[in-house]
């Protein structure tokens, strides 16, 4: 948990510093990837809790899932169906599911 | 224990990625999008600049309007002083009336250019405002017939005037235009009429791409003046 927690610090300090803009269109979509990929983190963290962590499903998992939810996003605004809301819906439950996971196995080995 | 090691380093990359991400798109947002306010603010701020600059434009207009008639009260007790004065004024108003400075009618045509309409005008690929060339050649086409004036949407063609897409409308005499665009031109209205309608000319090349176009001979066209100030910063008669 705390090597999560450091590592986004360590990113969010990276990220602010490298000189590089993302476009305007793509930023809106990102957002529901953004979520996505907390998802597959929390989900990642449980799963090394529950001590059944496997790296190549949580790869493939971060990637696919914000990739998926970037895809929604993008095809729902197209063709103009808020279909980003599928994304936010799922990955949102799925969030709040890993974080009460993760917090009842830190207060079980307090 | 090796393994438990190697997933932790596996979370920890990631949560490094996710990071960035995550403060690139804050970044993306709060700088370029918002400014540095949050949406539902941005929003009012820039609603109630826009009614602002509504409010200056009317005022402004107002002043316009204000200033010319103190002009010509100006002008035309000069006028009443000496003969010269008064040849003077009329070389004026017949500058102004070259220049486009003066609201002129006489017979000539009306034109009016739309986006297709019926199922067509659900096509967001053709979009009069993005034919902006094609208004340029329609208003060029009419100053070869012989148009002694032309205006569009009110705004009057004069030698500054630029028309160019901008955004969502199309700039003319730096001013946003909407369609459907009202063409007037005066001059002889068969003259005008034959010059732009003839067969592989604009309005048909027009039609044929879906544009609405209709055209009307007319007795009597107003056409107003032109509304803007010119002012010269660079050219200088030579001597």
């Amino acid at each position: 948990m705390s090597i999560a927690i450091f590592g986004i610090l360590l990113g969010l300090l990276v990220g602010y510093y490298i000189p590089l803009n993302l476009s305007g269109a793509a930023s809106i979509y990102l957002s529901v990837a953004i979520l996505a990929a907390v998802d597959s983190l929390l989900g990642g963290i449980r799963a090394n809790l529950e001590g059944r962590f496997d790296s190549l499903v949580f790869i493939s998992g971060f990637f696919f899932n914000s990739l998926l939810a970037f895809l929604l996003a993008y095809l729902g605004d197209q063709l103009g169906v808020p279909l980003y809301y599928t994304a936010l819906f799922v990955f949102g439950t799925r969030l709040f599911n890993n974080l009460g996971y993760i917090r009842r196995h830190l207060i079980k080995r307090l | 224990m090796k393994t438990k090691n190697h997933n932790l380093m596996l979370i920890g990359f990631i949560s490094v990625i996710l990071g960035m991400v995550i403060s690139l798109q804050f970044r993306a947002v709060q700088e370029d999008f918002l400014e540095g306010s949050n949406p539902l603010i941005r929003a009012q701020e820039l609603n109630s600049a826009y009614s602002r600059l509504l409010l200056q434009r009317d005022e402004l207009l107002e002043e316009i309007t204000m200033l010319e008639a103190q002009l010509k009260t100006i002008e035309e007790n000069a006028s009443n002083e000496s003969i010269i004065i008064k040849n003077l004024n009329s070389e004026l108003q017949r500058f102004k009336l070259m220049g486009g400075f003066l609201s002129v009618e006489g017979p000539g045509i009306q034109m009016i250019l739309d986006d297709p309409v019926g199922e067509e005008g659900n096509n967001e690929e053709i979009n009069i405002i993005y034919e902006y060339d094609l208004i340029n050649l329609l208003v060029n086409e009419l100053n070869a017939a012989g148009a002694e004036a032309v205006s569009i949407n009110d705004q009057r063609i004069i030698a500054s005037t630029e028309i160019r897409t901008a955004g969502n409308s199309v700039s003319i005499n730096q001013l946003p235009q909407y369609p459907p665009f009202v063409i007037k031109a005066i001059g002889n209205p068969d003259t005008l009429d034959g010059a732009v309608s003839q067969i592989f000319g604009i309005v048909s090349t027009m039609r044929d791409q879906g544009y609405f176009v209709e055209i009307k001979k007319l007795d009597l066209v107003g056409i107003s003046k032109y509304q803007g100030a010119i002012g010269f910063d660079y050219a200088r008669p030579v001597e």
